[in-house]
């Protein structure tokens, strides 16, 4: 079920009121079966792995609280493990048994372990990070384990970010499914803002984006370099709408229910510099990866070349977590080169190069967009090969004209990425352009409404467009 | 006040507003889309509202850009528009025949077959609705067909005017203006040739399948046009693209039993043929002209044709396959 269908509006529609109705003690009841319901709309036989996994978390989590000495370690791996075997299984397997049928094939052997014919369950490595970091922090002790099972699974399953995050910590969200949440106004319309919001970025940008976008990539060879730039910004701004638009709808759903969730992304293309854009892109994982990986490997507590390394890692295992494919292993080793180039020249980046502040600043904002564009190459592209191709076109600005598919479309695109840009330049350095619909004028709040819902009905793309995330 | 009810009474007030808006902006970009100068949705509003003319052709790109009406009135003497439109297939070439026989019965129809016309398509259906929804409420074969396939977009289209115009302002604006995109009763002339290297593009669609939807609706566009005993004409028009699978045998064994014949100029080629192609898929101007000639003398009824009206190909009669 996608949160741009109307299966899902029904669904929000009927769960929403009904958690409202039920008494306190019964409503985890109801968002457990909302959630299992949410997940079967997928591939049904896919909810046995999140309970098994759910089950080994939940008795691993009880057993570490309770055990003493090396045992709480063992119980930690015991999960660990489980965890990133059914990860391993089902995203690696087939990747690993394909790089290790290449590498026997160049010493003239062959490779006779079985593919396996599977789907990827979707949202599996969302959901299976979000459940390490539980019973990673009873381990630390920063968290109770939680013995009312059904709560535990609720923390795993909860529909809103089930699927493609954000992903959450157990002190954040856990605490908030015991406490009775009230029927708050402020809270449903903040959180119906946000799913409008959401919904915009999803339907109006990012799959009117993704046309253009599929036209180009399904086809680079057959395009010019300037058609193929134009498309990886497209690319750019595609995916964070999509993306963030996920985690908006995400955020308002569990908003209006009165759950807060922590925020994904903070206007990540105003970044000045590639550490700043981890720091505002994909918050939820990139704090996974800087608590869980980065500090337990050292983080920038060691030797200047330990710490580099570090960084690779971690931008690495990054990348692999994002698909089984080497395509984003490039793209996490990318950002770790950007990274570790980045600390390497932080002085650099703070002196006032172009002698005016703002300027300087607006320099840094447009090379740390166009590394990171060059990067998302790498993630679109369908494999390597054609990821490279795509890169030579670019730099030998191969000759053609620029293709435009439609001109409608091709319009519609530039207006809406002006548009976004606009508001998030204002959101960044004046108000948050939401809050144009908390207005005190009610004739300003409910035009702000109006116009969001019309720009949705007329200017939306309603092809069932699949969120970019759910494969991951 | 409860927050409930506070939320309830600005819920409604909202719902209110956006359904006042929807109507008035909507009825509004309604007026310009049916009013349109040109424009893929001007010859679909023809032919859904309009058409009065002598000879009808149907079909996709190809026949927009093959097929010149005013050779053809010219030659005969009947009225003729071109009812092609990009990108669609049998199940809108159907739709859109039964609409105009709902109100007018021409005399001649040509349907320009597309070679992969019965492939099947994963967003056939839905591409359909979205051309088609903006005339929900004015023509009952276009209504029956969105609610046949899908019934929530139906609804929605029946809801809300704007969503049936879901992102089309801007070519309405365009084309109401009379910006860009020319088209003669339909026809839209394509000027520029192929490369001298440019060669017949082979394609080996191993995978072709053939959709039952397209299929049928093919059977009902022929079943259509003969009981209304109008003289039906099936060509394929040539193209620099061959699919090793095609509609063709399909297409002949349905026409059979209604001793119709399928008459196909897809493989008309000589050394000479780029210069009457745009791209491998579509004739330009020149070759537009051939081809209608051609088709026009080869196959219509001598009644139609008078030596008084003849106009000629560069002076001579130039049947396709001497070129």
């Amino acid at each position: 079920m996608l949160f741009n269908s109307l299966h899902f509006f029904f669904f929000f529609l009927v769960v929403t009121p009904a958690f409202f109705l039920l008494p306190h003690k019964h409503r985890w009841k109801l968002l457990l079966a909302a959630s299992c319901y949410f997940y079967m709309t997928f591939v049904p036989v896919y909810i046995l792995i999140l309970g098994f996994t759910i089950i080994i978390d939940y008795f691993a989590g009880i057993l570490i609280e309770r055990s003493k000495g090396k045992s709480r370690k063992h119980f930690l791996i015991l999960s660990l493990v489980a965890n990133i075997g059914v990860l391993a299984v089902f995203k690696y397997y087939n990747f690993l048994n394909d790089n290790l049928s290449f590498l026997l094939g160049n010493f003239g052997y062959q490779n006779h372990v079985p593919y396996l014919n599977i789907l990827l369950p979707i949202g599996l490595s969302f959901h299976t990070f979000q459940a390490m970091s539980y019973t990673i922090e009873v381990y630390r002790g920063h968290q109770k384990a939680e013995k009312h099972f059904g709560i535990y699974s609720l923390y795993v399953m909860f529909y809103p970010q089930l699927v493609a995050g954000p992903i959450e910590r157990p002190q954040n969200i856990l605490h908030q499914f015991h406490t009775k949440q009230y029927f708050n106004y402020t809270n449903v319309t903040e959180g119906l803002k946000l799913i409008a919001w959401g919904l915009f970025k999803k339907v109006v940008i990012a799959d009117r984006l993704s046309i253009y976008v599929d036209a180009v990539y399904n086809n680079a060879d057959q395009h010019s370099g300037i058609t193929l730039i134009v498309a990886t910004v497209f690319f750019a701004f595609q995916i964070y709408c999509d993306f963030s638009g996920y985690s908006d709808i995400a955020i308002g759903c569990a908003r209006v229910m009165g759950y807060n969730l922590m925020i994904n992304f903070r206007r990540p293309y105003l970044a000045g510099s590639i550490k700043e854009f981890w720091s505002r892109w994909h918050i939820s994982l990139s704090t996974w990866f800087r608590d869980y990986l980065y500090f337990p490997l050292g983080g920038s507590k060691v030797p200047i070349p330990r710490w580099y390394l570090n960084l690779f890692i971690v931008f690495m295992v990054s990348g692999l977590w994002h698909g089984a494919n080497w395509t984003f292993i490039i793209w996490g080793a990318l950002h770790g080169v950007y990274q570790i180039f980045s600390v390497s020249f932080k002085k650099l980046n703070e002196k006032n190069i172009l002698g005016y502040r703002p300027l300087t600043n607006a320099f840094h904002v447009l090379v740390t967009f166009t590394l990171v564009s060059f990067a998302w190459i790498f993630f679109r592209a369908n494999n390597v090969h054609e990821a490279f191709a795509i890169c030579k076109s670019i730099f030998t600005l191969k000759p053609g004209g620029l293709f435009i598919g439609t001109p409608e479309g091709f319009v519609y695109a530039i207006i809406w990425i002006l548009f976004l840009l606009v508001v998030e330049y204002i959101t960044e350095y004046y108000s948050d352009v939401v809050k144009v619909f908390s207005s005190p004028n009610r004739v300003v709040r409910y035009a702000g409404y109006t116009v969001i819902v019309l720009f949705i009905i007329l200017f939306g793309v309603f092809n069932g467009g699949q969120f970019i995330y759910f494969q991951f | 006040m409860k927050p409930f009810y506070k939320l309830l009474r600005n819920g409604l007030i909202i719902l209110i507003v956006l359904f006042v808006t929807d109507r008035a902006l909507g009825s509004l970009i309604e007026h310009f889309f049916f009013n349109e100068k040109q424009g893929d949705s001007a010859v679909t509003t023809h032919g859904i509202m309009n058409t009065k003319e002598d000879v009808l052709i149907f079909g996709n790109s190809r026949a927009s850009h093959h097929y010149i009406p005013a050779v053809i009135s010219e030659r005969t003497g009947l009225s003729c528009y071109n009812l092609g439109r990009d990108g669609m297939k049998m199940l809108y070439y159907e739709t859109l025949l039964k609409s105009v026989l709902s109100y007018h019965t021409p005399k001649i129809i040509i349907l320009d077959l597309n070679l992969n016309d019965f492939e099947y398509q994963l967003d056939e259906e839905q591409k359909l609705t979205a051309v088609l929804m903006p005339y929900i409420n004015k023509n009952k074969e276009v209504r029956e067909l969105i609610y046949s396939q899908n019934k929530m977009e139906f609804s929605l289209a029946n809801i809300s005017i704007l969503y049936r115009l879901n992102s089309l302002p801007m070519p309405i604006m365009q084309h109401y203006m009379g910006i860009g995109q020319k088209q003669f009763n339909g026809y839209e002339p394509l000027s520029g040739s192929m490369p001298e290297s440019a060669k017949v593009k082979y394609v080996d669609n191993t995978n072709y399948k053939e959709s039952k939807t397209q299929l049928v609706a093919f059977e009902n566009f022929v079943n259509a046009a003969k009981s209304k005993n109008i003289k039906l004409y099936v060509f394929v028009s040539p193209g620099m693209k061959i699919h090793k699978y095609n509609a063709l045998k399909t297409a002949d064994k349905i026409l059979s039993k209604y001793d119709l014949t399928c008459y196909n100029y897809s493989e008309l080629f000589n050394a000479e043929a780029h210069k009457l192609f745009y791209d491998v898929g579509h004739l330009n101007e020149i070759g537009a002209q051939a081809f209608t000639d051609s088709v026009i003398v080869d196959h219509f009824p001598q009644k139609y044709l008078s030596a008084d009206n003849l106009i000629l190909f560069n002076g001579n009669k130039l049947p396709l396959s001497r070129l």
